[in-house]
């Protein structure tokens, strides 16, 4: 057992040295002072075999029993003080250095990681990570380092003390702790063999209520809800039967594992008492024994529990050494900076590393410097995913992407970043003062310098309407800001950062007519002198541009101005006519 | 503290549908506790019947008993679980079962603001986390109480003075536990509140991402990051310093070997006098191990009590929202005009009203748009129709009847909001549409999937209408969705439609199946229509013109222009903003 829990223990270990980093050295001392406190506690507790074999001889000699006891005093409290020593890792606040050096390291991985990384994550699970996986683990460390010392040196010091004094009784201990071996294996394994039906069901459990909840307005009206809901109530009844299922199995082991103490004792108990019988063993030393091994009922229930803790630790330490261990894009050498921002894509090829289909197939386009180039397709097409690319999302697995002159790959990400400016379809603003969220695109920006941004971007005249102006907290309002404020105070940004590459990914779309045209003025404002990519549903808005690119299934089909593609009786021109034809649509009874 | 009180009573008050299971458990789980005390005595019983004491058993019989009764315990432990599992899966299923119903019958309007995941969240985690009070909290904490009981009981049996002795030192060690946690409390509210701050960081950052990387060079979301981090540190340590101390006395305290050299000391003390036998000596070392030891897992469970607290006070939330009204008496509308009558509204969390004193009227088989700057209340009016929420003042009639005098089944029978419903559920395309109407045979349901624009489509999937929707079928766009949405719809065929324009055209692609399918929906309809793209609107036979929840102006299109008034301005704005082209001069080249 000792062997066992060894093993995933000591995995859990070499991740914890790994995750403290810096304070690593501190853990391990915490951990050598429980390892002496265990030591010594077992040695005190081994003191039992002569105590009581002199307290109940026929004569005592007081002395020799005082003295065994004072060894045993001093034994228990080097036990005590150093298991104090020990603890000063969770109680003295070291715990709470590891929680912030970890969270930190965290935040750089999360700054450096590739987009595509980042977007494959749920943002609950990065939540997660970042602050209950985190928090669980390492609040955890201090008493789970006390817990794996204790079942390490605990058992093998009184099985060594006891070995000294009657060898069949170290034996029958070395014999039977191992015993719970299987069992702890059975845990583990009825652990997750139940877990995967029982996930299997939870998780049709989790697509069932969701599917009812979104479903209501409809069920509601066909009267399929509460207990008519058939299949939901199946999917409830169901987790239930699996859990009853696997419960009996489970259970089990787990109770076993709670007992083997007992049961250790009564072989001890039964072999013991025929060595005492044919009096090869003193009825003393028996019963100190099974005092002795009594004590180790205690740790062995809490390893039961512990068990648990154990696999929530080691899954929270692998999540979290997930983040730390995702590597940046690479920036190849030699590192270059643009000098102008023509963007050119040579035969560029790109697949999702979840995907098998390429999202991107031998696109080959080039932007000069200062125009403004339009993708257009249908959803799905690929438009985005060029845009993408651009900010270097992920690497391309074919071609290559210049700005300048200079393929991105050999810009300091940074560096890259600097030069571009996005204005996405959501908005998202910092619960901070206006002012802060728009300063954030250049720090060493003058609050004039924000105001004059605010007004390019039309939004000058309604943050002053504010009570607070420019200092009212994003927070506070929130929900009171109509999407084209919110829209407009993004554009103020990006027009206070100044970016010479400006990309508009269906700014417009959430927006309604009102709002809308502001945050087509704010726009305008923005695209000043300024190499811009735009993607557009509605054709007219990009009728004007110097190049519009006709994207189907990841391909270039079409490319050109306005008229020239309205002339060629493409995919274009069904487009545009298409929506000629909506627009003239009117409800009439 | 009131609100305290209140989690207490909910935790009792939402296992009540279990308690049997529960009182079961923990009745085992303290006779448990009682056969362990037990097996300690039958093992120095057993030892001493070896030596030369008077035992009132032989070896033998004790030791049979021994072995029973550790069969005993074993059975006991292992039903004690079974049965507060068995609890716990029923709990479940009662909660989620009951939950479901609830939201049945609800205001939709509750649901919808709500959102489908906080809600999954209640009916998925929350009630797990109940199962988890009952399955594994409720016999622990029996085990924990009675535990100390018992092996005071035994001692008090063996030795009346070595229980004072073990006794003494449990007190202190409680009362140094009962100061920690006092202390604690105040603190502990403090933690929390500086851990959800971090958390809100941690959301923010992760969330913010896209953002931070265009437009932050990492000095501005990484500081507000590192200073929320940085709080966390700090406050951290000033917790831990104040209550690390006291905790750090708490483990010591509670570890076995204090009250093993107390009982060690006394008793040689009495041994000596002799007034102490061996086998007495014996047992009540082994007893004593039930005493501190057992109230190790109390602390540990604090924690989690109070998650379970937390998830009891959400499901109570749901449980105890009001229903929507239902009358006494109801009626059927035979006519399908609607009249809005002096109707204000406000929603529950909001102290301003919504709507305020809105009258107007939609003559059957007639089309109504209800226009407005974002905010101004016509969403709202059009929820009310179909009862999402209760007006707080006025009435709403059909057919010159109150709508809450309408059974909520013939309610819906009457009025299809449609694009509330985009949603498909995981069955075949066939069952998604026919949900509308049970008798309807197949051509019907075909006659309405043509109607919608989208047989064809269907025609075209290997398994046609036999194709599955949603997770585990084809991935349809949001056109086709919602176009087999309006299939259902036009199946339902009810006399009254509420249309939002703006989640009509949420997803660009198909736009003209979409027009042409709503137009076959619309025919000979009374429609409500909350309208966006005013063009579509011209030639309607009324326009309620909303602002800040009142109606300014009423008329038709041309009437509404003449009047120089809210309409025409957006009127105004709208036509601007279609004809927006980006206005881009950056070409120097």
């Amino acid at each position: 057992m000792k062997k066992n829990t060894f093993t995933s223990a000591y995995g859990i270990y070499k991740l914890t040295l790994e995750l403290t980093g810096e304070y690593a050295g501190a853990f391990k001392k915490s951990l050598a002072y429980f390892a002496v406190a265990f030591i010594t506690q077992g040695l005190a507790f081994g003191m039992f075999y002569p105590l009581l074999t002199r307290m109940f001889a026929d004569d005592i000699i007081i002395s020799e029993v005082l003295t065994i006891l004072g060894i045993m005093i001093l034994l228990s409290v080097v036990s005590l003080a150093t298991k104090w020593k020990g603890h000063n890792f969770d109680f003295k606040g070291k715990i709470v250095d590891v929680v912030y050096s970890l969270r930190t390291k965290l935040g750089i991985s999360l700054r450096k990681m590739p987009l595509e990384k980042l977007s494959a994550y749920k943002t609950g699970d990065l939540n997660a990570i970042f602050a209950s996986n985190v928090e669980e683990s390492v609040m955890l460390m201090g008493m789970v380092g006390s817990i794996i010392a204790q079942l390490l040196f605990l058992p093998t010091t009184i099985i060594a003390v006891t070995f000294f004094v009657d060898y069949r009784l170290a034996l029958m201990m070395i014999v039977l702790f191992p015993l719970a071996i299987p069992l702890y294996y059975r845990i583990r394994n009825a652990n997750i063999d139940d877990k995967r039906e029982f996930n299997r069901a939870n998780a049709d459990l989790e697509a069932g209520f969701i599917e009812y909840i979104q479903g209501l307005p409809v069920l509601r009206a066909v009267n399929k809800t509460g207990l008519d809901a058939e299949k939901l109530q199946k999917a409830i009844k169901h987790v239930r039967s699996t859990q009853t299922q696997g419960l009996y199995k489970a259970q089990a082991p787990f109770v076993l594992m709670g007992i083997i103490v007992q049961a250790v004792l009564l072989v001890i108990v039964f072999f013991g008492s025929f060595f005492v019988l044919n009096d090869t063993l003193e009825l003393v030393t028996l019963a100190a024994c099974v005092v002795i091994v009594a004590r180790l009922a205690e740790p062995i229930s809490v390893l039961v529990n512990v068990i648990k803790l154990f696999d929530l630790i080691d899954s929270s330490f692998h999540r979290i050494k997930a983040v730390l261990t995702d590597e940046p894009l690479k920036i190849h050498d030699p590192v270059q900076k643009p000098e102008n921002y023509d963007i050119t894509f040579e035969r560029v090829d790109f697949t999702y590393a979840t995907q098998d289909k390429r999202a991107v197939k031998d696109v080959s386009f080039h932007m000069p410097n200062q125009t403004m180039t339009a993708i257009v397709g249908d959803s799905g097409s690929g438009k985005t995913t060029l845009t993408r690319l651009m900010m270097r999302y992920a690497d391309t697995q074919q071609g290559n992407i210049t700005i300048g002159g200079v393929d991105i790959r050999n810009m300091d990400s940074d560096d890259l970043m600097k030069h571009i400016s996005v204005v996405f379809q959501d908005v998202y603003l910092f619960d901070d003062t206006i002012l802060n969220n728009i300063k954030m695109a250049n720090p060493d920006a003058t609050d004039e310098m924000v105001k004059d941004a605010a007004q390019a971007a039309y939004c000058h005249e309604f943050i002053s309407r504010l009570p607070d102006g420019y200092n009212t907290r994003t927070g506070d309002i929130g929900g009171s800001f109509s999407g084209g404020e919110r829209q407009r105070i993004s554009i103020a940004r990006a027009i206070l950062k100044n970016a010479p590459i400006v990309i508009l990914d269906e700014p417009t779309a959430a927006l309604d007519t009102e709002s809308e045209v502001a945050v087509q003025n704010a726009i305008d404002k923005l695209v000043e002198d300024k190499t811009v990519i735009v993607i557009a549903h509605r054709l007219s808005t990009i009728s004007g541009a110097d190049n519009i690119l006709v994207i189907d299934n990841g391909e270039i089909v079409e490319s050109g101005k306005h008229d020239e593609l309205i002339a060629r009786r493409g995919k274009y021109f069904n487009m545009w006519s298409a929506q000629q034809r909506v627009k003239e649509w009117h409800i009439s009874a | 503290m009131n609100r305290n009180n209140n989690s207490q009573k909910g935790l009792w008050a939402i296992t009540g549908p279990v308690k049997g299971y529960i009182i079961t458990a923990v009745g085992m789980a303290v006779t448990g506790s009682i056969t362990s005390v037990m097996i300690f005595i039958l093992l120095a019983a057993s030892g001493g019947s070896l030596g030369l004491y008077s035992m009132p058993l032989s070896f033998q019989q004790s030791f049979l008993i021994l072995v029973l009764v550790i069969i005993l315990n074993f059975l006991i432990n292992y039903y004690s679980f079974v049965v507060s599992h068995l609890g716990a899966f029923k709990l479940e299923e009662i909660l989620r079962t009951r939950l479901t119903a609830r939201l049945a019958k609800i205001p939709l309007g509750y649901i919808i603001s709500t959102g489908t995941g906080s809600l999954k969240k209640v009916l998925l985690d929350d009630v797990k986390n109940l199962h988890a009070f009952v399955a594994d909290s409720t016999p622990m904490v029996g085990k924990s109480l009675a535990a100390p009981v018992a092996s005071f009981i035994a001692l008090l049996i063996i030795d009346y003075r070595l229980a004072i002795v073990a006794t003494g030192v449990l007190v202190l060690g409680a009362g140094i536990m009962y100061f920690v946690m006092k202390d604690d409390a105040g603190h502990r509210e403090k933690y929390d509140e500086n851990q959800s701050e971090v958390n809100r960081a941690v959301i923010e950052f992760v969330q913010a991402m896209p953002v931070v990387r265009t437009f932050d060079d990492g000095t501005t979301s990484f500081k507000r990051y590192y200073n929320a981090l940085e709080r966390f540190r700090t406050f951290g340590k000033a917790w831990i310093a104040a209550t690390g101390t006291a905790g750090q006395i708490a483990l010591t305290i509670l570890n076995p070997l204090p009250t093993l050299l107390a009982l060690t000391i006394a008793g040689l003390f009495f041994v000596t006098q002799g007034s102490l036998e061996f086998v007495p000596f014996i047992a009540a070392l082994m007893v004593s191990t039930g005493m501190a030891d057992a109230l190790m897992p109390l602390m540990w469970m604090r924690d989690f009590l109070k998650k379970s607290k937390a998830a009891a006070v959400r499901i109570h939330g749901i449980m105890e929202l009001p229903e929507l009204a239902v009358s006494q008496s109801f009626e059927r509308p035979e006519k399908f005009d609607i009249a809005f009558e002096n109707v204000s509204f406000k929603y529950n969390s909001q102290d301003n009203y919504a709507l305020k004193n809105v009258s107007f009227s939609v003559p059957q088989d007639t089309t109504t748009a209800l226009v407005g700057p974002s905010g101004a209340g016509k969403s709202t009016v059009a929820k009310l129709i179909p009862r999402f929420w209760d007006i707080t003042e006025g009435t709403i009639r059909i057919g010159g009847v109150d709508i809450r005098n309408i059974e909520t089944k013939t309610l819906m029978d009457t009025v299809t909001f449609v694009f509330q419903d985009t949603f498909l559920f995981n069955d075949t395309l066939a069952n998604n549409i026919k949900i509308a109407n049970e008798t309807a045979t197949n051509e019907e349901m075909i006659e309405a999937a043509r109607a919608a624009q989208i047989h064809d489509f269907i025609m075209t999937l290997p398994k046609g209408y036999e194709t599955t929707a949603g997770d585990r079928g084809v991935n349809l766009s949001g056109g086709q969705k919602q176009r087999i949405t309006i299939a259902r719809a036009i199946l339902r065929n009810t006399p009254v439609i509420v249309l939002d324009e703006a989640t009509a055209f949420a997803d660009p692609e198909n736009e003209e199946e979409i027009v042409k399918a709503l137009s076959n929906l619309l025919k000979n309809k009374t429609v409500i229509v909350i309208a966006h793209r005013l063009s579509t609107i011209k030639d309607v036979e009324q326009i309620v013109v909303f602002d800040q929840g009142e109606i300014t102006e009423t008329g038709r299109h041309d009437e509404l222009l003449e009047k120089q008034g809210t309409y025409e301005r957006l009127w105004r704005n709208y036509e601007k903003a279609r004809t927006w082209d980006i206005h881009h001069e950056g070409e120097k080249s």
